[in-house]
């Protein structure tokens, strides 16, 4: 049978393969095919390079068995010194001594090959060593380099546990070569303790044992049981590195680390809490809760565990560690209440009442003896007849200022306020009880003794609550209460010096109800209407309380700060215009502008320097005259006041005239301003004085300059009067 | 930041009662008076504040605490890995 011929494949393809470093594939294409146009030598080298590359490459890799397989492959080819050497050098890696010491003889044989002699001897030496044969020949040792001589006697004493007669031959072998110096230093490293940075060149072996990163390291039996012992005592290091940062309080760490680091139980617990307050402070609340759960009957022994309970609870929606709740700080108060003081107490009710567990922590309240609690929260919101009991014990907690109170008061407040929002759904009946209620809670306050100051806020916050709810119902039908809460409230404004500028919007409407003699709350301000959707929209912008009011809560404001301001012109007081930095904000200039000219009608009553009190007040108003949506309200404002008080208004115009500067007159709105002073004499039959003269030449001047089309009408009618009265132009 | 628990500060054992505070913040301070040692006074202040104050907590009560652990470890404990030298084969060497 004739023997099948091989297919053919292309040199250039076989090179391009071999260039990509593509070796396996170079080998198999020889193997299949007959390459076209490839001499034996070119042949020969292609081979060569291939195996021993593949060799190099799966022995980095740590396959040595299979880099073996290509030197073999290799030496059936060629059977040359260089690749036993490599041969030899694999043999030790796989721990195959018995294998490379006789293959070591046959390469020290060879005298002509110098170099692989002296390889072979150090690689023979070694694997003798290793192989358990520790005599060593000194005649082939001498053959070698000084810098291997020594590493081999050091290993020797390594292997003889001669742990500083070790060091001392490594110490002294120095190796030219930089990898190689780097590698004696890991190794001395190794045995010191000594941190070194690990350079990438070092070998796998040497790496892995100082950093427990294992890449290429060859796959021997031996590595493999090693292996699992150093991971083991790596594991141990970064263990206690965990712990150690869990001690220094640095890193929260893997609760299994706690559990198997730690003897002691207390220690355990101790190391759990500090593990979840470390959760905490990185916002871990989920994880921080699941582990205070878990631990949570031992944790409650450590007297701190209730404000890192609720500290976590606070931060986090979650309802499911709500059924632990009471029992978690029923056992907590057992357990440390003789160590806490009240309020330590009181805080953890107040936390459990807004976890909606409001029975179980008024019955901790009483059980405790936390009287506020049980007065605010179950006694307060049931009263129905006045009872010297309930005086006595509200005087008493408002005497003495306590965060609780003030706290129990803002939900006094909010239950109030949420009732409001209700009424619309109360029968009579419950309508009736509710404001007796209500009428009963402002006596409490009425009759108060000296309440502490620092419950001022949250006593006008109840005023304001009041005055909100009472304005839900008809002036006329509840008129003594309006009356009542208008007393009291007057009452707490004297007692705590507030002024009435800052008091709440409902209060405020409260005081304009009364005047008017009927409710200025809007109807329908929370009632249902689905189907309106304007409604619906108006609803959700109650925000802006001054919508739920049928009143101009800015006028009321400026009214206000007038009133004051009046009374600090008519007492004489040093500033009296002070307080007009109130309005400062308001963007209503129509209404500021009235102000003003009202509060300087008064001070030319009082005959005092106009000029002075005008300065003072447009800068205590922030007026600036001459910005443009300001100086167009001042013509209306002044037009519309001349009708009480020409003089006043013609005064603060002429002020207004000749206080911008001349070179910023030339323009339609100065213009407008001179036309407006001009009008108000005509309009009110004022003596046409040198005043009136001097603003009309002004005018005529500008306008015949800037020539500005819309005052043309009114520059022919002023030139017109002036050609009549004979007027000289400027 | 996570504090010093103010019983530990106070050097409060387990079994105390509420009256004791007191006394042990006395005891603390003499041991370091302000002059000696401000930042521990100032700490021991707080922590009797803490205990004490009723505004003082409610205004604090979000502070996070950490308890003190009677424990030491070796951070860096040293494992004679040299050892696995004599183990696998391996030179310092480039052959």
């Amino acid at each position: 049978m004739a023997k099948r011929k091989k297919k053919k494949f292309q040199k250039k393809q076989l090179i391009l393969l071999f260039e990509n470093e593509n070796y396996q594939k170079v080998i198999s294409k020889i193997k299949q095919f007959e390459i076209e146009g490839l001499s034996e030598d070119e042949l020969d080298t292609i081979v060569s390079i291939s195996y021993i590359n593949l060799a190099k490459l799966n022995f980095k890799q740590g396959d040595v068995t299979k880099a073996i397989r290509y030197i073999d492959s290799l030496l059936q080819r060629k059977d040359e010194a260089e690749y036993r050497l490599i041969k030899l050098k694999y043999l030790c890696y796989i721990e195959h001594f018995e294998e490379a010491i006789l293959l070591g003889e046959v390469l020290i044989a060879l005298k002509k090959e110098k170099k692989i002699q002296k390889d072979a001897i150090f690689l023979y030496l070694m694997a003798k060593l290793y192989g358990g044969h520790y005599e060593l020949d000194s005649k082939l040792l001498k053959a070698i380099p000084l810098s291997k001589q020594r590493y081999i006697l050091g290993f020797k004493a390594l292997l003889a546990d001669e742990k500083s007669k070790a060091l001392e031959y490594f110490r002294q072998c120095n190796p030219k070569a930089k990898v190689e110096k780097e590698n004696i230093t890991a190794v001395i490293a190794m045995m010191e303790h000594q941190e070194i940075d690990v350079s990438f060149d070092i070998k796998p072996l040497y790496r892995f044992l100082l950093t427990g990163e294992a890449s290429g390291i060859s796959n021997s039996k031996n590595f493999r049981v090693i292996k699992k012992e150093l991971k083991e005592n790596f594991s141990k290091i970064e263990e206690n590195i965990d712990i150690q940062n869990l001690l220094e309080l640095k890193a929260s760490i893997p609760m299994e680390v706690i559990l198997k680091n730690t003897k002691d139980k207390e220690q355990e617990e101790r190391l759990i809490y500090n593990n979840i307050v470390l959760l905490v402070d990185k916002h871990k609340y989920r994880e921080a809760l699941k582990i205070f759960l878990k631990y949570s009957n031992s944790l409650v022994k450590f007297i701190e565990s209730a404000l890192l309970f609720m500290e976590i609870k606070n931060q986090i929606e979650e309802r499911k560690s709500d059924s632990i709740l009471i029992s978690f700080f029923s056992t907590y108060l057992k357990l440390h209440r003789k160590k806490i003081a009240p309020y330590q107490i009181d805080y953890i009710i107040l936390f459990l009442i807004q976890q909606n567990e409001m029975k179980k922590s008024v019955e901790l309240a009483q059980e405790y003896g936390r009287e506020n609690f049980v007065f605010f929260l179950k006694e307060l919101p049931l009263i129905s007849e006045f009872n010297p009991y309930y005086q006595i014990t509200f005087n008493k907690a408002l005497k003495r200022y306590s965060t609780l109170t003030d706290i129990l008061l803002k939900f006094m407040i909010s239950n109030i306020e949420s009732t409001d929002e209700e009424l619309y759904d109360l029968s009579p009946q419950e309508e009736k009880i509710f404001l007796h209620r209500l009428s009963m809670l402002m006596l409490l306050v009425q009759n108060l003794k000296n309440p502490h100051r620092k419950y001022k806020k949250s006593l006008f916050k109840l005023f304001k609550a009041f005055a909100l709810v009472i304005q839900s119902f008809s002036y006329h039908e509840q008129e003594s209460l309006y009356l009542k809460l208008s007393l009291l409230i007057e009452k707490y404004i004297e007692y705590f010096k507030v002024d009435r500028f800052d008091l709440a919007i409902d209060i405020k409407a409260l005081f304009v109800s009364i005047s008017k003699k009927e409710s200025v709350k809007k109807d329908d301000i929370y009632k249902d209407n689905d189907d309106d959707y304007f409604d619906l929209t108006r609803k959700f912008f109650l925000e802006e309380e001054d919508d739920i009011y049928d009143f101009d809560i800015k006028e009321y404001n400026l009214s206000l700060v007038k009133q004051k301001c009046l009374r600090a012109l008519e007492s004489g007081e040093e500033n009296p215009f002070v307080v007009l930095h109130k309005l400062s904000g308001f963007k209503y200039y129509k209404f500021k502008f009235s102000t003003l000219l009202e509060l300087l009608t008064e001070v030319l009553r009082q005959k005092e320097n106009h000029l002075y009190a005008i300065q003072q007040m447009l800068l205590h108003l922030e007026i600036d005259l001459y910005d443009s949506p300001q100086r167009d309200a001042l013509v209306s404002a002044i037009s519309k006041y001349a009708k009480t008080d020409i003089e006043t208004a013609k005064l603060l115009l002429k002020y207004a005239l000749d206080n911008v500067a001349s070179r910023s007159r030339e323009y339609v709105w100065y213009l407008k301003w001179i036309d407006g002073y001009l009008t108000l004499i005509n309009q009110y039959g004022l003596e046409k004085n040198s005043n009136y003269r001097y603003y009309s030449d002004l005018f005529v001047t500008i306008q015949e300059k800037k020539r500005f089309k819309s005052l043309n009408a009114k520059y022919k009618k002023i030139k017109k009067w002036k050609e009549k009265e004979g007027g000289v132009l400027l | 930041m996570i504090k010093r628990t103010p019983y530990e500060i106070l050097g409060l054992e387990r079994d105390f009662e509420f009256k004791d505070i007191k006394k042990a913040y006395r005891k603390a301070i003499r041991a370091n008076p302000p002059e000696q040692n401000p930042k521990e006074f100032a700490m021991i202040s707080d922590a009797y504040d803490m205990l004490t104050n009723e505004e003082y907590f409610f205004k604090n009560s979000h502070d996070l605490y950490a308890l003190s652990v009677d424990l030491t470890v070796d951070k860096n404990e040293k494992i004679d890995n040299y050892k696995y030298l004599k183990n696998i084969f391996e030179v310092p060497f480039t052959i």
